[in-house]
């Protein structure tokens, strides 16, 4: 093969290739992403940002974290208020002493219990309230209790459906967190 | 074909290429209707209903930022945010019913807003029981059944853009959702 042809072909490959990845963009990825929803609030008259965070003493304070299906098919999440779905979102903390807590819901007693689902189809978020200062998070709130602010926060989500995917294979199984953020404490 | 051809259009396949979302609006916006089961009995799995006769249902829209930088968005709560959100719901009969908020009173106001960072969702909650959206209730009793639902999200901040000129400007509207009525 003469070189000039040589090059030609390598390089139309080479260029066939990279667009293709292009192209790819938006499907590559982790099959789940979760995400830590802290938004900052402002006054539109003034121009002014006011800072978003956690707060230590109010009771209906709340965080959300989104997960949404980046997948191509339907995947079935164990929903919260059942022993199968409350344990599967935790979050992580690092403090600026630079020590790391973990903070899982603390397991509650449940009298009528079953494995509860939601199904997110492809390109659906699902949209999970944590009201970190409730006895469900003690941990969670007993670390912002003391903590200076700011805390970096993850949320990770985990689930091991075991043996019970042979009736739902939709039943996601892994694990996956979020991006850190930092979040004031006030 | 010519050397410089080909690098040329490959070239050119590698920008179209890695330009994967072309002219996509800045916002996004869809309506959380989600499917509910039992993964004991995975096939009695359902979808989120919407009751005419209860007194806290409620739908959540999601609005995210599609862009590459902050959009700033009227609350919900005051005169500014509450008209920004609106639905269309199709009946089975084939009409079109806009929805909007019906609340008018306004005492203590401000034009509060929400930043929304590049890839961050919103998520506004539609308590469709309360006053306000009263138009809901008309609209179920009419459908006895399936309804289409879109939400569409509208704001015009006006002079308020030469203060904070993140304020988005537009009009964008959600998929329709099949959603059923109880």
């Amino acid at each position: 093969m003469r070189f000039r042809t040589f090059l030609v072909i390598a390089v139309a490959a080479r260029c066939a290739v990279l667009a293709l990845a292009g192209f790819r963009v938006s499907r590559s990825g982790p099959k789940l992403k979760v995400s830590i929803n802290m938004l900052a609030y402002g006054d539109a008259y003034a121009g002014s940002l006011w800072e978003s965070g956690l707060s230590r003493n109010d009771e209906t304070a709340k965080l959300q974290v989104l997960i949404e299906n980046e997948s191509n098919r339907p995947l079935d999440l164990f929903m919260d208020g059942c022993s199968w779905g409350d344990p599967t979102l935790a979050f992580v903390a690092t403090t600026p002493d630079g020590k790391v807590h973990k903070l899982p819901s603390t397991p509650l007693e449940y009298l009528k219990n079953a494995p509860g689902f939601v199904r997110l189809q492809p390109g659906q978020t699902w949209v999970r309230d944590v009201f970190y200062n409730s006895t469900k998070w003690s941990e969670f709130r007993e670390l912002i209790s003391k903590a200076q602010a700011p805390l970096t926060l993850q949320a990770v989500l985990t689930q091991d459906p075991g043996s019970m995917t042979k009736k739902d294979p939709n039943l996601w199984s892994g694990s996956v967190a979020s991006k850190a953020v930092s979040v004031a404490v006030r | 074909m010519k050397l410089p051809i080909v690098i040329f259009m490959g070239c050119l396949l590698t920008i179209v290429g890695f330009r994967s979302h072309p002219d996509r609006p800045a916002l996004s916006v869809s309506i959380q209707l989600l499917t509910y089961g039992l993964a004991s009995s995975p096939d009695s799995f359902h979808q989120q209903w919407l009751y005419s006769d209860s007194t806290n249902g409620q739908l959540t829209v999601l609005i995210k930022n599609d862009s590459r930088r902050p959009i700033d968005l009227f609350t919900d709560n005051t005169s500014w945010g509450d008209p920004t959100i609106t639905f269309l719901a199709m009946t089975p009969d084939g009409v079109v019913h806009r929805i909007v908020n019906l609340a008018g009173a306004y005492t203590a106001n401000a034009p509060a807003a929400v930043r929304l960072q590049p890839g961050e969702t919103w998520t506004r909650v539609i308590l469709y029981h309360e006053w306000q959206w009263g138009d809901f209730r008309k609209v179920f009793l009419a459908a006895k059944g399936q309804i289409k639902l879109q939400a569409v999200l509208a704001q015009d901040p006006g002079r308020l853009s030469t203060v904070d000129p993140n304020l988005w400007s537009g009009s964008v509207t959600s998929k329709p959702v099949v959603a059923s009525v109880r």
